[in-house]
């Protein structure tokens, strides 16, 4: 069996969501698109992949949007009401064997260092990918 | 030096606030501190200054939340209450000639050539600071 101690904890910028996740992210994802800038109001979104089963709602109840993808998936975006932060996107009306946490909402510093960019395409001026790093102009 | 003049609208994700300028932001923020961390959900925030007179907000109705700053004063946090994202920061009780416009939400992309990063004390590992950028380690003086 796998270790099933609490390996991060996140939430929102006010607090009134909180999350434990159960194991390391699978693989991190920063991605440039437009959709991922409008979500963050930043340069970039940072998708850290785990399983449903490492993941688990400790407090509060978000609220969702959902929108289609260019590849016609439903991704519901959960938010806080009460601040607004992005904490999770899981996809609507199916079960999917991925979450993904929105990085910036771990409590515990994310290391960005082997993370995947894709939609490098729509990268910001000014935004600097570092050296060795997997990336994709598109999609992965 | 970096060109703003092409930044004249912006909005949330979902479309449902939108907002125009009638000037082009005078000065570009990228903030690595925790509160930026958390605020965006990604690495690090940007503040893109405008002149409040500039600013009209043209669709939907906001929703906010405030919280104290480290300099004891209180800071309205502004987004969409239909998709979450982020669109202004303000002080709570005085008006400010400035305002602090989300830079993700503008519709066109923003050059961030010539942003000033601040608490770069807190920048996430990977995440690089482009070399002969002005930086400070907390927030400058």
């Amino acid at each position: 069996m796998s270790d099933r101690r609490t390996a991060a904890t996140g939430g929102c910028q006010c607090g009134a969501i909180r999350y434990e996740v159960l194991a390391p992210p699978m693989k991190v994802y920063v991605c440039h698109c437009r959709e991922c800038r409008k979500q963050t109001a930043s340069a970039f979104g940072i998708s850290a992949i785990v399983r449903p089963e490492d993941f688990r709602p400790t407090q509060g109840e978000p609220k969702s949007w959902v929108r289609i993808a260019d590849s016609g998936r439903r991704l519901r975006l959960m938010f806080c009401p009460d601040c607004g932060s992005r904490v999770w996107h899981d996809r609507d009306g199916i079960d999917w064997p991925t979450i993904s946490i929105e990085g910036g909402s771990l409590d515990q510093p994310l290391d960005l260092r082997t993370a995947v960019h894709v939609w490098t395409s729509r990268k910001l001026a000014g935004v600097v990918i570092p050296e060795g790093v997997a990336q994709f102009p598109f999609g992965d | 030096m970096a060109e703003h003049q092409g930044i004249r609208t912006g909005g949330c994700q979902c479309g449902a606030v939108r907002y125009e300028l009638a000037g082009p932001p005078v000065e570009i923020y990228v903030c690595h501190c925790r509160e930026c961390q958390k605020q965006s959900a990604s690495a690090f925030g940007i503040s893109a200054f405008v002149r409040r007179v500039d600013f009209r907000l043209t669709q939907g109705t906001v929703k906010s939340w405030t919280r104290p700053t480290d300099t004891g004063r209180r800071l309205r946090c502004v987004f969409c209450p239909e998709c979450g994202s982020r669109l202004w920061h303000e002080r709570e009780s005085e008006i400010l000639p400035f305002m602090s416009v989300k830079g993700g939400s503008f519709d066109e992309p923003l050059d961030l050539g010539d942003a000033v990063h601040i608490w770069t004390s807190r920048r996430l590992e990977g995440v690089v600071v482009p070399e002969g950028t002005r930086q400070f380690p907390l927030e400058p003086d």
